[in-house]
């Protein structure tokens, strides 16, 4: 790391937005990496704090947690709240070839 | 081993098989697994990922889990966790998956499996909970657009990963049939094919024989049948070696085996593990295991089938080829056993099950659950057999019947008239008959011609209309002969 804020390429920029399967334009790409960039510098602060003597990973409840095995009808249809929807099916942008 | 293509290298090959999971309802919600439901009928706000909403994990998903992590020797996590697999792609609505990553509820494990008749065991990486993703149908009325079924998304799989332990294309495809073998008898998935209960990827490098440094590998997805697992694997076996032979450099990379072409293509090219970016589910808890509860699934495991085939072994004298077939289903293995409870020599009964009753289903492209009739009806049929009354001929054609109408044996034989003429002093008459119509041929055999006595007992059998019991026919002409 350098002394200033953390860098954020266009390349990471790049490939991110590539997995995300989104297009950019070169002014989206300057805007996020700045964005990115604050963002990255905001978890400097975050591991100012000590947290050595903390579980990495603690939800507060230990204790089981789990449905029985039941199946029932889900109250909500997709009809209810999407118009984007052919003969059943969800309609999106073609993602193959 | 097969010829030439095995001469210069060696294959490693480790198989990531996933199986989906017999539950009522999803993993996370309370959704229906059914099959070939209406597009999007089974799916909720939860596995359609919209805002706002919670996971809860279903009991049997670490239930079956557990099960199959104690049949493969695997050590259980007792506070495993799920992790967030992070991909864009529509058949995702959450654009993750829920899965787990450093910490899976079962590792460390083992499967046996038989290889040219000698055991050899592949090691199990480990096994972890995972939810399906929706399905993508490109084929749709708008050639512009993709087509979403989420009743797929959200179902449970388990993914079994096993060590780079398998060298060859068989090897591979009996390690799936073990991992078929097992979830069906612990019960914890259908297995059935057809629907996609399991498919497999491949992971698949060669190296020159002798060395110990594994070669780049590539990826086969889409195996999701046991033929399909040999022949994507020989391929792409071969597709490595004519790139090493010429002097190019195999590429890490995914590929899809097309089982219509008979060959794998290039998918895409391999995410590397970080682009997945996996974290800890922040939404669902540890999945804590009692002890109390390990030891409840521990006891009511059933007899699996390394045990079913070594007591066939040991206490019904099978050979460990029948025995191990006889095994590798379990409905198969209990009606086998069934035909034996109701009296039936046991190797007579395997050859039965294997033979002319495991054709007719395959035939049919049905199962031991469904047949007409019952264990006992098969364990007549052999008595009938044993005793002499019907013959191994006539046998076939009531073995038909009792396929195709259950109807029983012994009153089939008899309504038709079918018995075997086992009555020595009928045999005798008829035999009298046949020797004294014919003197010339008793000349030729007694002047030494051994190969007309073939001629006689024809000729008895015909006299008979098929029905002499040819043991007591042999016998019998060999005495008036002599
Ligand atoms: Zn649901």
């Amino acid at each position: 790391m350098n002394d200033g804020k953390p860098v954020f390429s266009l390349e990471e920029i790049e490939k991110i937005a590539d997995l995300a399967k989104l297009e950019l334009t070169q002014a989206e790409k300057e805007v996020f990496s700045g964005q990115f960039a604050e963002i990255l510098d905001y978890f400097r602060t975050i591991e100012s704090v000590a947290t050595d003597d903390i579980p990495a990973y603690a939800t507060g409840d230990s204790s089981p947690h789990f449905r029985q095995d039941v199946a029932e009808n889900s109250p909500v249809s997709p009809e209810s709240f999407s118009e984007f929807l052919e003969n059943g099916h969800f309609k999106v942008p073609r993602v193959i070839e | 081993m097969s010829g030439q293509s095995q001469m210069e290298f060696e294959t490693v090959i480790g198989l990531e098989i996933h199986t989906q999971l017999a539950t009522q309802s999803k993993m996370f919600c309370r959704c229906s697994t059914e099959f070939a439901a209406p597009p999007n009928a089974n799916a909720c706000p939860v596995c359609m990922g919209l805002p706002g909403v919670l996971p809860v994990l279903n009991h049997r998903v670490v239930e079956f889990a557990v099960r199959l992590g104690l049949a493969t020797h695997c050590k259980i996590r007792l506070d495993s966790q799920f992790a967030r697999k992070n991909y864009f792609y529509p058949d995702l609505p959450k654009a993750y998956q829920i899965s787990q990553f450093d910490r899976p509820i079962c590792e460390n494990g083992w499967v046996e499996i038989q290889v040219d008749g000698n055991p050899k065991r592949i090691g199990i990486t480990r096994i972890h909970m995972e939810e399906d993703a929706g399905k993508l149908v490109h084929e749709g009325a708008d050639r512009r657009a993709t087509y979403v079924d989420l009743n797929r998304a959200g179902v449970p799989l388990l993914e079994i990963v096993s060590e780079p332990d398998l060298s060859s294309p068989d090897e591979a495809k009996t390690y799936m049939e073990k991992i078929h073998s097992l979830v069906t008898y612990l019960e914890v998935s259908n297995g059935d094919m057809e629907k996609g209960n399991m498919r497999a990827d491949a992971n698949i490098s060669l190296r020159p024989a002798g060395t110990r440094e594994l070669g780049t590998r590539t990826e086969t997805k889409n195996i999701n049948s046991f033929r399909f697992v040999r022949e994507a694997l020989a391929y792409e076996i071969e597709r490595q070696r004519e790139e090493l032979l010429a002097g190019r450099p195999i590429v890490q990379e995914t590929r899809l085996w097309n089982p219509a072409s008979k060959s794998t293509f290039v998918m895409r090219s391999k995410e590397e593990a970080h682009d997945y970016r996996y974290f800890p589910e922040p939404d669902l808890p540890l999945v804590t295991i009692e002890a109390s509860w390990l030891k409840e699934i521990e006891a009511t495991l059933p007899e699996l089938p390394d045990a079913k085939a070594q007591r066939f072994r040991e206490q019904l004298g099978l050979s460990a080829h029948d025995a191990d077939l006889l095994v590798a289903d379990r409905r198969t293995a209990e009606f086998f056993e069934a035909v034996v409870q109701e009296g039936a020599d046991p190797k007579r009964a395997a050859n039965w099950v294997m033979g002319d009753l495991a054709a007719k289903l395959n035939e049919d492209k049905t199962t031991v659950t469904d047949l007409k009739f019952a264990a006992g009806g098969l364990a007549e049929l052999i008595a009938l057999i044993g005793e002499g009354t019907i013959s191994g001929r006539m046998a076939k054609t009531v073995f038909d019947a009792l396929y195709e109408t259950g109807q029983s044996p012994r009153n089939f034989v008899r309504e038709k008239g079918l018995s075997q003429e086992s009555d020595t002093g009928a045999l005798e008459e008829m035999i009298d008959q046949v020797l004294s119509d014919n003197p010339h041929q008793v000349a030729q055999y007694r002047g030494g011609k051994q190969k007309v006595f073939g001629f006689f007992v024809g000729q008895v059998m015909k006299a008979s209309g098929g029905r002499a019991n040819p043991a007591i026919v042999n016998g019998l002409l060999k005495k008036k002969l002599a």
